[in-house]
């Protein structure tokens, strides 16, 4: 026979930490409220027959917000075995409210009492056996961080199960409200384990329950009659005693050590949440993360993955012999490119030698020939010997004997200097080449799917990082503060510091971002949350930013962390225009949040919460981006010429180019009307990482050329610095990918809603990445053109949205049965 | 050509595979391409599908 047990508590209790550790699962854990906002099931570890549902944490069973119904409607319409209730027991007043309610469900409980480590801590103590006693049911001390009491409450749990223990407390309302209780129980016709509950929910007059059962006739007097008593209504009446006998219960079980004065908790929150420190202290964070990420420890890595791992190979040893080899070549080079400049200057006809130089065997004759010419004129030149930032530090005659010498000089090959790995394109190729592979599925295999691929998980180490510090900051507590600093923010342009949560996840994924929003109750709050959530950038965003900063921008630090700050740029102005208009008029609703305490984040959960993104990510570049790499290569790569449909051998004449440059056109104001960022641009809506995928196919960006530095070049020359950041830009903020837009169509439950935000989305982006093309060009010298009109144009109207005058309306609460 | 036939029927093995695991995701309700990490869930509830 299966059993199922609930996990029931608080938001912010330890739930899906307990989750975590009873069925091996990675759900998702942050330390602030409202994490989980769907039930989410799972086996227990070594129990085959034992569900495990962890529900949403909830302070009540009231129907005020939507958790609060997927969970009541859950422990009362599935079934449940036995109720864990999970309590906070540095909290324990505020979390046995819950507990209360919970008693008079007539399933099993048993309640484990979490964070005992951090209770003996603080030096209280929790008379745990006469905590049992009042509540009439198994109390067992647990820590779900460490580990520790987890086994016995598991033990209690199946065991409350097995035998079908009804809790039976001690803890009583007042004698007027009990009496009360009991003649509406009397009324009741019900089984007679639930007959209390229903009388209470009577008593209180809980719309959601009455709705599907009647009250009895009699009742109403009664409850009438007792609120005319108290002078309060009787929803007020029951919290109020319910409290009272906390409160009483409390006295007798908890003995609080002597307070110290601050907690260290209150200490740090001093200055992190510092009217004038905390702001700065959080741009400074979230700087050093991104720049951390994106600039140092990440591109390391991210440049071994690119140009070793996934392009011709890496050195062991030998590396520093390699590229001394590599500069003397180079040398030789520009020694040859002098003379031959020097020749062209002189008047001798350069023009044979150069192109017979460019082919892979020179034509010894055309080279003899311009050898004698260069010895007749007597021709000597100079060439410049430049450091590393390009000054030029020595400057070198060149005979025509060193040009002849420079002529023969031979590129190094790497596999003669120390120990070369080959790497997995040079492998594919040669491997491909031994078995006879045709040159189109060699083309496919090493320019489709190892370029596609290799780009996107080129990023992986640098997404690590960022993943890293983005669950460390999330797991000791610190986000939670970001959403109260922000709250002060928010609230000036139409949101409150509850639309940051899901802004926080979405700089993970948008789709849970999205899917967070669930957690704000003004209806209107959290359909402008869902429309502009996304602006955030996400993980998959990551690789696109590390592109375009290390591509164009040669690393330079700024470019990353721009990014970030541009996300809330767009979310702050977001918010200015949309709450003047009619359709998202109101005042934000008030703010309230639990702040938990500060505490040092255990290795596994951060390394598990690093790693489980991570792993998606891999997980996403192997199939969806895979299949979008061989579509990408085959659209690419074949296409109609004068003999037909069939390969071809530029890419410009491929599909994929006739698709592009049909639309680039709506681009060309934006600075990159090309038709292969436009395609990159289209290929992104299905997946981000299909921005950085495209570009891997069709510029070999996860190549490796000759010279290391040129891996990016060609990727560069195809932008100015100024259309590769509006490129950037329109693909940040315009619609993240076809899930995310699935998870904004479910939370908005309406396709013409879900229209206006994607519209919203892309029209933002643009007018964005228009206003900087357009600016930017006339700020950099440009001439002021049709496109710098509109340009300005869009900045008036953004300007004029923002700042014109409110609507005002009433704020609206959400009816939440209508998404139940 | 033996070469040929062997890499394109592996390419088109993954590709199948890939396409099939995709459908089946999305009718078990699951986001292709989710991200969120928190997908634990999703693969059991795949399993029990």
């Amino acid at each position: 026979m299966s059993i199922k047990i609930a996990l029931a508590g608080n938001p912010n209790s330890g739930k899906t930490t307990l989750f975590n550790a009873l069925t091996g699962s990675n759900q998702f854990i942050g330390n602030w409220p409202g994490v989980t906002v769907e039930k989410k099931e799972g086996k227990l570890k070594g129990y085959k027959d034992v569900k495990i549902m962890d529900l949403p944490g909830i302070y009540s069973l009231s129907p005020y917000s939507l958790e609060e119904v997927i969970s009541r409607n859950y422990l009362l319409n599935e079934q449940t075995d036995c109720i864990l209730n999970i309590v906070d027991g540095s909290n324990l007043e505020r979390n046995l409210f819950l507990t209360a309610q919970l008693l008079e469900l007539g399933i099993p409980v048993v309640v484990a009492v979490n964070m005992m480590d951090v209770v003996d801590k603080s030096g209280d103590v929790i008379n745990i056996q006469e905590l049992s006693t009042h509540l009439g049911c198994p109390v067992i001390p647990i820590s779900a961080l460490k580990g520790t009491g987890i086994q016995d409450a598991v033990k209690a749990a199946l065991n409350a199960a097995e035998k079908l223990t009804i809790p039976s407390p001690l803890m009583k309302l007042s004698g007027k409200v009990e009496a009360a209780l009991a003649s509406i129980v009397s009324m009741i016709d019900a089984p007679s384990f639930i007959k209390r509950f229903y009388a209470v929910k009577i008593f209180e007059r809980d719309s959601k329950f009455v709705e599907t059962y009647k009250a009895p006739s009699g009742a109403e007097a009664i409850i009438a009659s007792v609120e005319k008593e108290f002078d309060d209504d009787s929803e007020s009446i029951i919290t109020t005693d319910r409290y009272r006998a906390i409160s009483k219960l409390i006295g007798s079980v908890l003995k609080k050590k002597k307070s110290v004065g601050l907690s260290i908790s209150d200490k740090i929150d001093r200055v992190v949440t510092n009217r004038f420190l905390a702001l700065p202290i959080f741009a400074v964070v979230i700087f050093i993360i991104y720049f951390v990420s994106v600039t140092t420890v990440g591109t390391w890595v991210t440049d071994w993955t690119n140009d070793g791992l996934f392009g011709d190979g890496w050195h062991l040893t030998g590396g520093e012999a390699y590229e001394a080899a590599v500069g003397d070549y180079e040398g030789e080079g520009a020694k040859v490119e002098a003379y031959l400049a020097a020749a062209d200057k002189a008047g001798i006809d350069t023009a044979g030698i150069s192109e017979t130089l460019e082919a892979e065997e020179p034509n010894e004759e055309v080279v003899s020939g311009f050898i004698k010419e260069a010895s007749a004129a007597n021709l000597t030149a100079e060439t410049e010997i430049k450091d590393e930032d390009g000054n030029v530090t020595e400057t070198l005659p060149v005979s025509l004997a060193d040009f002849e010498t420079a002529l023969a000089a031979e590129e190094p090959a790497p596999e003669e200097f120390g120990v070369w790995v080959p790497g997995i394109s040079a492998l594919a190729a040669s491997g491909l080449g031994a078995i006879g592979t045709s040159e189109w599925l060699s083309g496919l295999v090493v320019d489709g799917i190892i370029a596609g691929v290799g780009a996107v998980i080129g990023f992986v180490p640098q997404m690590l990082v960022l993943f890293l510090f983005l669950a460390a900051l999330e797991a000791c507590g610190y986000m939670a503060r970001i959403a109260f600093i922000l709250d002060r923010i928010f609230r000036r342009f139409g949101l409150s510091g509850k639309s940051f949560i899901p802004m926080l996840v979405g700089t993970g994924c948008g789709i849970p971002g999205v899917m967070a929003s669930r957690t704000i109750e003004n209806e209107k709050e959290r359909r402008m949350t869902v429309m502009i959530t996304t602006f955030m950038p996400c993980g998959a965003k990551l690789p696109v930013i590390a592109l375009i900063s290390g591509a164009v921008f040669g690393g330079v630090w700024w470019v990353a962390p721009s990014a970030y700050f541009l996300g809330v740029f767009s979310v702050v102005i977001s918010g200015l225009m949309l709450k003047k208009m009619r359709m998202f008029a109101s005042d934000p609703s008030p703010f309230l949040m639990e702040l938990p305490a500060y505490h040092v984040p255990t290795v596994e959960n951060v390394l598990r919460s690093m790693w489980e993104r991570g792993w998606s990510f891999i997980k996403k570049a192997g199939t969806l981006i895979l299949i979008s790499a061989i579509l990408i290569w085959f659209l690419s790569s074949f296409g109609f010429t004068e003999g037909g449909f069939g390969m071809v051998e530029d890419l410009s004449q491929g599909l994929l180019a006739n698709i592009g440059g049909a639309i680039a056109w709506i681009f060309a104001p934006l600075g990159f009307g090309t038709w292969d960022a436009t395609v990159a641009t289209i290929t992104g809506l299905i997946a981000k990482e299909n921005v950085v995928g495209t570009m891997g196919v069709l510029y070999g960006v996860a190549e490796v050329s000759e010279n290391g530095e040129e891996v990016w070049a060609t990727f560069a020359s195809h932008f100015t610095l100024l259309s590769a950041y509006t490129f950037l830009v329109f693909n940040l903020y315009c619609p993240p990918c076809f899930a995310a837009m699935g998870a904004i169509k479910r939370e908005m439950n309406n396709t013409k809603w879900f229209l206006f935000a994607i519209g919203y989305q892309i029209l933002f982006a643009y007018l964005l990445a228009l206003i900087i093309f357009q600016l930017g060009s006339l700020i950099g010298g440009g001439a002021f053109t049709v496109g710098s009109f509109f340009g300005f144009a869009a900045l008036i109207f953004i300007i004029f949205m923002v700042a014109r005058p409110k609507f005002r309306k009433p704020t609206q609460l959400r009816d939440v049965s209508q998404t139940v | 050509m033996f070469g040929d036939i062997i890499v394109a029927s592996v390419i088109l093995v993954i590709v199948v595979l890939i396409i099939a695991s995709m459908v089946h995701k999305k009718r078990s309700g699951m986001s292709i391409g989710c991200d969120c990490g928190g997908c634990s869930s999703c693969k059991d509830e795949i399993k029990e599908h």
